[in-house]
């Protein structure tokens, strides 16, 4: 039957390997049970990692979430003209998939220190941000970069519950006489939240998996999860390979969390606001 | 001074007009239903009374204040809406108060009024319900209540049974007629099924895109139409193109036979103009020669309950319908067979030859 | 103008500027590369290395086997979910939702770890072997779009009761799949074709840790080592994708009538 070869391919590549991970995870060399690999997470060199992650995905994601949100409303406004808002859901739709290496020399060449941006700064309006301590590589510079992707997707994720918004309702609340402000702060905002938790949700996520644009921007610079997993993948760090599949399975365990919470989140919106 | 004057209103959008000329006066208490089919601009007026479209000439006066460029929110009007339009994310307390908390009443009085609304539309145990979990005809109700909750000065409904099933829509007809009756709150009800307008109007105002074609009462709309618009929208009738004889007398002729109106017409010997008669006011007449009396042939005969339908043709492949009820409805006669048809003067309606009618209140 | 128009109006200007602005900046740092004026030179030179040929060819054939090899694998288990198994819809949904929980690089992890050198497969050994991991790898990472592109196709034209209609006229199952069900579903297939080839193209952290000659790793390599042609490469790479989106949106898009 068609579900054959799709079942053996999900067995084969999508759920041995990453099960094999999480057992070897709570395992040593030899194979005995363990937990000293979860233990290791807790080493200087990983929680620091951790919480660099965490940093760069938490502030990309709360950012995204909000400004995507904001340009999502503007969007979808009564008075914008249909070819503006197809063009830059385009926009979006190019710039969510437009993450990795290429990512990483566009915002080089934009805020590198010799980026356009760093220039025009410098030399039109004596901004030197290199001056002020700001760099590219660090997480503030990654932060910025993300954003470029997190943004969009924003946009596109939450763009269906604010056309969901029934313009009936702010005539209704009119009627009743509240206010633009009352209105947003009373009916918007609380029908649009579950779905705005969730898709900040998804995006945190998002940013915690890459890997990608920060190598190519940062090499090893930048201490981050993913890249230290990478390194150890490579066997250029830390040389314990069940110390590696901990990484991963704190990893899968911080996603998995968080792609369970939106899931939650999306069930309530649906059930709710039909 | 009527409660609710509106005077010249029009709208255009682009080339398009979407209401021309429309004028209407309102009383206290009035029920008035705006009816016609779907582009006629029955809702865009509403929709300007309500101040969510900005009239392209004309005036809306409400209790002596003009309103015309007043924001919705000041207008103090009610609206219902065909989708319900409840806020999903409040219950059913909390849609019914929500007009109140917003005018910063006391939470205890709020709560008073909820109960009152609640038990108004008889649904006083679903107040912590959601939306979600209400059926058409709850939801209708509570947008009512919603609406009626805030004192609102007309209430405004916008084809708010449209969207339900036959059965609720009628039962909810009744209730709303009684609430609006009780309350005695003036209400402008927009529909396109002429069933409700004159189940539950004081007056129903018909319309044609854009244009005003009659105001009258229900029985006024129905037995006295006045363009061939209102008399084939409202009911169905016979429109016969017949000639004046004698404008004087009310004397016409239509395929050789001769016509009593009972009542003079307006016009000139030999014009042609169109008369309409309801199917329901013509008898299957055993008598030849007698005046008003019409020579037709049986088309077919269709049993639908309370009534029989016989579609007929007349002179001049005119076709016309007759429905008979009761005991006229027994010895029916068979398809192809010649009939005679008879029906008081009286009954018989001079339309306007030009669409749409003077509009006198 | 109303203030809300106005605040609408910048907030989409801000949004606009902060997409574009990166790509003004990469243009303008790919056109410096000879001293003293703008030219082509970075453009020029990838397009004539022989090592970005070697992997763009390599990545857009492994693109078109990543779509083909992906759509034999999921088109007939999304046919077969709305048809015959709808109870097992749940399962195969979470299945196709799981690439999206886990990260790429755990789940190259896994493989390097199942498939490696001391493994039971060791698919990592040979060119032939790391290629087809790749491949599956990439058809792993494609899967919810693909799987999602298709669902919603099947869905529109009403799989079950035109399947049904074709049976009770007397045609064979594979008939159906081939004459029925799959010219109804082009849009939807060429649409999740586009977006696999977006996703594979510039993809680094597979290629990379499998130690295939992709394109990705390429550009990451040159990034490295030299400054104006990563800024070159990175326009055509977004120019690519910009070209794949556009072609989504022709033939995807909103769903138009049956």
């Amino acid at each position: 039957m068609g579900l054959g070869p799709f079942a053996v391919f999900a067995f084969l590549f999508l759920i041995l390997p990453t099960i094999g991970l999480f057992v070897g995870a709570f395992q040593d060399a030899d194979g005995t049970p363990t937990l000293a690999n979860i233990a290791g997470l807790m080493t200087p060199v990983v929680a620091n990692a951790f919480r660099q992650s965490l940093i760069v995905s938490g502030a990309s994601a709360v950012v995204g979430a909000v400004c995507g949100l904001a340009i999502a409303l503007a969007l979808a406004g009564p008075g914008t003209p249909r070819f503006l808002r197809e063009a830059l859901l385009t926009l979006s739709g190019v710039a969510s998939n437009f993450a990795g290496v290429p990512l990483a020399f566009a915002f080089l060449a934009t805020i590198g220190r010799l980026g356009l941006v760093t220039i025009i700064l410098r030399d039109v309006f004596g901004i030197d941000i290199y001056a002020a301590g700001f760099t590219v590589l660090g997480t503030t510079g990654l932060t910025l970069t993300y954003l470029y992707f997190q943004l969009p997707l924003m946009v596109l994720l939450i763009m269906p519950a604010v056309e969901g918004l029934k313009r009936e309702w702010r005539e209704a609340s009119e009627m009743l006489g509240a206010t633009g402000w009352q209105h947003a702060w009373r009916i918007t905002a609380p029908v649009l939240f579950p779905s705005f938790a969730g898709a900040a949700l998804l995006l945190f996520a998002n940013a915690f998996g890459a890997v990608a644009t920060a190598y190519a921007l940062t090499g090893s610079f930048i201490n981050l999860v993913t890249i230290l997993l990478y390194a150890e993948i490579r066997g250029e760090v830390l040389h314990d390979a069940n110390l590696g599949y901990a990484l991963a399975f704190g990893m899968v365990a911080i996603t998995g969390v968080c792609n369970i919470v939106y899931l939650r989140l999306r069930a309530f919106s649906a059930r709710r606001f039909r | 001074m009527s409660f609710l004057t509106v005077r010249g209103l029009r709208k255009a959008f682009g080339t398009t007009i979407a209401v021309q000329d429309f004028s209407l006066e309102a009383e206290r208490g009035e029920f008035v239903s705006l009816l016609g089919p779907s582009g006629c601009g029955k809702t865009t007026v509403l929709r300007m009374i309500a101040g969510f479209e900005t009239p392209s000439a004309g005036s809306v006066t409400i209790d002596g204040e003009d309103v015309t460029h007043l924001p919705t929110r000041t207008r103090r009007i009610g609206m219902v809406f065909q989708s319900y339009a409840l806020f999903p994310n409040l219950t059913v307390e909390g849609n019914i108060a929500f007009g109140l908390k917003v005018a910063g009443m006391k939470r205890e009085e709020i709560a008073v009024r909820v109960k009152e609304m609640l038990s108004l539309i008889g649904l006083p145990q679903l107040g912590g319900r959601y939306p979600v979990e209400l059926s058409g005809g709850q939801q209708q109700r509570v947008a009512l209540a919603r609406a009626i909750a805030i004192r609102p000065r007309i209430l405004l409904l916008d084809e708010p049974l449209s969207a339900l099933d036959a059965k609720i829509r009628v039962s909810l007809r009744e209730e709303l007629r009684a609430i609006q009756r009780e309350l005695g709150i003036t209400a402008i009800f927009v529909t396109h099924d002429q069933e409700e307008a004159l189940a539950l109007s004081h007056r129903v105002v018909v319309m044609s895109e854009g244009w005003v074609e009659q105001i009258g009462t229900p029985a006024d709309v129905y037995r006295t139409p006045r363009t061939p618009f209102v008399a084939t929208f409202v009911g169905t009738a016979n429109v016969l193109p017949c000639r004046i004889e004698d404008a004087a007398a009310g004397v016409l002729s239509f395929g050789g036979a001769r016509l009593e109106a009972g009542h003079p017409v307006s016009g000139g010997a030999g014009e042609t103009v169109q008369m309409a008669l309801r199917p329901e006011a013509i008898a299957i007449n055993p008598f030849e020669g007698a005046s008003n009396s019409l020579a037709a042939t049986v088309r077919d005969v269709t049993f639908l309950g309370p009534v029989v339908r016989l579609r007929l043709m007349l002179a001049g492949d005119v076709a016309a319908v007759v429905d008979l009820h009761g005991e006229g409805a027994r010895d029916l006669p068979e398809a192809g067979s010649a009939v005679m048809l008879w029906f008081r003067p009286e009954t018989l309606q001079l339309l306007d030859r030009h669409g749409h009618g003077a509009a006198r209140a | 103008m109303k203030p809300a128009r106005i605040a609408r109006a910048v907030v989409i200007a801000m949004g606009a500027s902060y997409l574009l602005l990166p790509l003004l900046g990469v243009l303008e740092f790919a056109l410096r590369m000879r001293r003293g004026a703008y030219s082509f030179d970075a453009f020029a030179a990838i397009f004539e290395d022989h090592r970005f040929q070697d992997t763009f060819l390599y990545s857009t054939v492994m693109a078109l086997v990543t779509v083909v090899l992906g759509m034999l694998i999921i088109v007939p288990a999304a046919y077969a979910v709305r048809l015959h198994a709808p109870r097992l819809r749940a399962a195969v949904e979470f299945v196709t939702l799981l690439p999206l929980v886990v990260p790429a690089i755990v789940i190259v992890f896994g493989y390097v770890r199942l498939y490696g050198s001391d493994s039971f497969l060791p698919l990592t050994d040979s060119d032939f072997g790391a290629d087809a991991l790749l491949a599956f790898g990439y058809i792993t990472l494609a899967l919810p779009y693909i799987y999602r592109s298709v669902d919603a196709g099947l869905g529109a034209m009403d799989v079950r009761t035109l399947s049904e209609a074709a049976e009770s006229l007397g045609a064979r199952p594979h008939t159906i799949l081939l004459r029925i069900v799959l010219p109804n579903i082009r849009t939807a297939i060429l649409s999740g074709a586009f977006l696999t080839s977006a996703i594979v193209l510039g993809e680094f952290t597979f290629a990379s840790l499998l130690d295939r000659p992709a394109f990705g790793p390429f550009m990451q390599l040159l990034g490295a080592s030299r400054a104006y042609e990563p800024a070159a490469l990175s326009l055509v790479a977004f120019a690519l994708t910009w070209g794949l989106m556009v072609l989504i949106g022709a033939f995807g898009g909103r769903r138009r009538g049956t």
